[in-house]
């Protein structure tokens, strides 16, 4: 049996704040902790209502709730996070944790209330809070039911939810719909496994944002202890910008492979381009030996002339390509060019040994202009070559026309053929370097080689072409150089 | 007899092959195409001469419109489905040295040979031994 006097003596050697109410509310008797916590005088509050230590919002109500206590009594125990609100004498507010402890003293129904200040407590929450807060990547703590107890801010950034909508809810919230169900598998295990194995490593996840989509993410899970409760931490980094970052690298993984066959392709074409004509030239020489050791002269002239020829372009042909990439900004000597002249001898050394293939020039036998003569060649022969290598088979022959026309101040020179035309979506890159077209061969140099020349002499060079009809070819050069006639 | 082909879209290197198979003096007639498609419509184009060994096909590979690979290819096609001509022998006659290129010739069906350019009198006398092999 309890006596007033027991209780008394307990009171006065704990160190902790207590406080004795009796059924009707009144304070019975507190002991010096408790009366210093609330900053009243020794034994003030004997005789007044409990109610005087609450904020005035919660009296009214209070005084039910001790009724309802008053009737069925119940042990409260301390609690994490459960703190209630008193309030001091001079009205400061008072963040607090509180246990009931229904007692029986002298023979009449009492209350021992214990109060612990939470203000620290709370304080250190708070910091940890801001901590937590302040981190780049989302943090929630998750109790053993799988329930939000804490979510940092950068959540929003991450899942589109404020902490606040999250509170209180499981995280099966941030699961995606067909994944939930295993989820919860897995948490339950995750939980009953032993401290040993609490850690399961970063792992790439999809996290459901609150729009529906899923997010690149990788969780780690911490299993640690918050007020001796067990929690799980959750820490999520947002892979998206990594993701992103690995599928831009893949790309360009590709792009570069790409590339690299390009190049190489291209080093066999030209290869072939230069190696090519030297193979002819020691063809045509070997024949020569052997003619002359037999004393048989009659082709002996024909094929010494064919050699000269065939080894005098091909210098001609690698000094042009030399004259673009070495010295790009040098301007050669101008000289009168007779157009109708240069394009005969560039189709007669072209179209050689090839049947079923005309010229038809429309440019007056007198149009003469001045320009640097081997970068017209140059893009002349170029544009021809193309018409040749691109034929329709399926057409008897082969027909480019040459036309010139002047334009004001420029001279507009047309090359118009009946090949097998180009593909609409490949005509915006027919210029470009290394550009090819399907397995006709050729090293994608040519067309590019022929709009370098052009602005080489200021000019501009223009497609059009219609696929089974034939292209035309447009190079409009100006006329500021002195145009002889 | 024999007749034979040069399939070479470089008019020079046609005149060095003629040239070298006519000292031979083993055909008939040498007839010339610049690619692939020209060869073929000569060949089925000709009158079918049958009891003749061959013809030889001298086949570059870098041509416009179909290669010498594709060149060959097409003719295994024709030759099925025309049955002739069975004694066919392709051989690659290219200035290309690169491994890729032969290896893929030994692939290609009707192919028999390898040539590099130039040609020197010694290639038509192998040629010959695989004309009379087949």
């Amino acid at each position: 049996m309890m006596t007033f006097d027991t209780v008394a003596l307990a009171f006065g050697v704990t160190p902790v704040p207590m406080l004795l109410a009796d059924g009707e509310g009144l304070v019975r008797l507190t002991n010096a902790e408790f009366d210093s916590l609330f900053g009243y005088e020794a034994g003030a509050l004997v005789g007044q209502p409990v109610e005087v230590l609450l904020p005035r919002a919660m009296k009214e109500a209070h005084v039910g709730l001790r009724e309802a206590f008053a009737v069925l009594p119940a042990k409260r125990r301390m609690g994490a996070g459960r703190t209630v609100a008193g309030v001091t004498r001079s009205g400061e507010a008072l963040p607090l944790e509180l246990a009931l402890e229904p007692v029986t003293v002298d023979g009449t129904s009492m209350t021992i209330v214990t109060a612990v200040d939470a203000r620290a407590q709370l304080r250190n929450r708070a910091r940890i809070r801001a901590i937590m807060d302040a981190a780049s990547c989302t943090m929630l703590v998750v109790d053993e039911e799988g329930r939000i107890e804490f979510v940092n801010q950068a959540v929003e950034a991450l899942v589109g939810y404020r902490p606040e909508d999250l509170l209180g809810q499981t995280v099966e919230v941030l699961i995606p719909e067909q994944l939930r169900t295993a989820h919860r598998v897995y948490r339950r295990s995750f939980s009953s496994l032993g401290e040993g194995r609490a850690m399961a490593r970063g792992r790439m996840v999809s996290a459901l944002h609150r729009d529906g989509h899923a997010v690149a993410v990788e969780g780690v899970l911490n299993r640690v202890e918050v007020d001796g409760a067990p929690r799980v931490v959750v820490t999520l980094v947002d892979l998206t910008e990594r993701v992103a970052a690995e599928q831009a690298m893949s790309a360009r993984a590709l792009e570069l492979e790409r590339l690299n066959a390009d190049l190489w392709e291209f080093s066999r074409s030209i290869s072939h381009d230069l190696k090519a004509p030297l193979v002819s030239v020691s063809g045509l020489l070997t024949l020569c030996v052997e003619d002359l050791e037999a004393g048989e002269h009659g082709e002996l002239a024909a094929t010494l002339a064919r050699a000269k020829e065939i080894a005098e372009n091909s210098a001609a042909e690698i000094e042009e390509v030399l004259r673009l990439t070495l010295a790009p900004g040098v301007e050669g000597p101008q000289v009168g060019v007779a157009l109708r002249d240069m394009v005969a001898e560039l189709w007669e050394h072209l179209a050689a040994g090839l049947s079923g293939v005309q010229l038809r020039p429309t440019v007056p036998s007198d149009l003469t202009l001045m320009t640097e003569a081997p970068v017209l060649r140059s893009i002349l022969r170029n544009l021809l070559s193309n018409a040749i290598q691109f034929r329709d088979m399926s057409k008897p022959e082969l027909e480019v026309r040459i036309g010139a026309r002047e334009a004001g101040d420029h001279l507009e020179l047309m090359i118009i053929d009946n090949g097998i035309g180009i593909p609409a979506d490949f005509l915006p890159h027919i210029f470009d370097l290394f550009a090819r077209r399907g397995d006709r061969g050729g090293s994608g140099v040519g067309l590019n080689l022929a709009r370098r020349n052009v602005e080489r002499l200021g000019g501009e060079i223009a497609v059009s072409s219609e696929l089974g009809q034939g292209t035309e070819f447009t190079v409009s050069l100006p006329l500021n150089q002195e145009q002889v006639k | 007899m024999t007749q034979a082909y040069i399939v070479d879209d470089r008019e020079v290197d046609r005149y060095t092959a003629r040239r070298r198979l006519a000292k031979s003096g083993r055909f008939t007639a040498v007839h010339e195409a610049e690619d692939g498609r020209d060869f073929l419509d000569k060949l089925y184009g000709a009158v079918r001469t049958d009891g003749e060994k061959g013809p030889l096909v001298l086949m570059d590979i870098r041509m416009p419109l179909m290669d010498g690979f594709e060149t060959a290819e097409a003719l295994r096609e024709k030759l099925v489905e025309h049955g002739w001509p069975k004694d066919v022998v392709v051989v690659i006659v290219s200035s290309s040295g690169a491994p890729m290129d032969r290896q893929r010739a030994m692939k290609t069906p009707l192919v028999r040979g390898y040539f590099e350019k130039p040609l020197r009198g010694h290639d038509v006398e192998e040629m010959l031994k695989l004309l009379d092999a087949a």
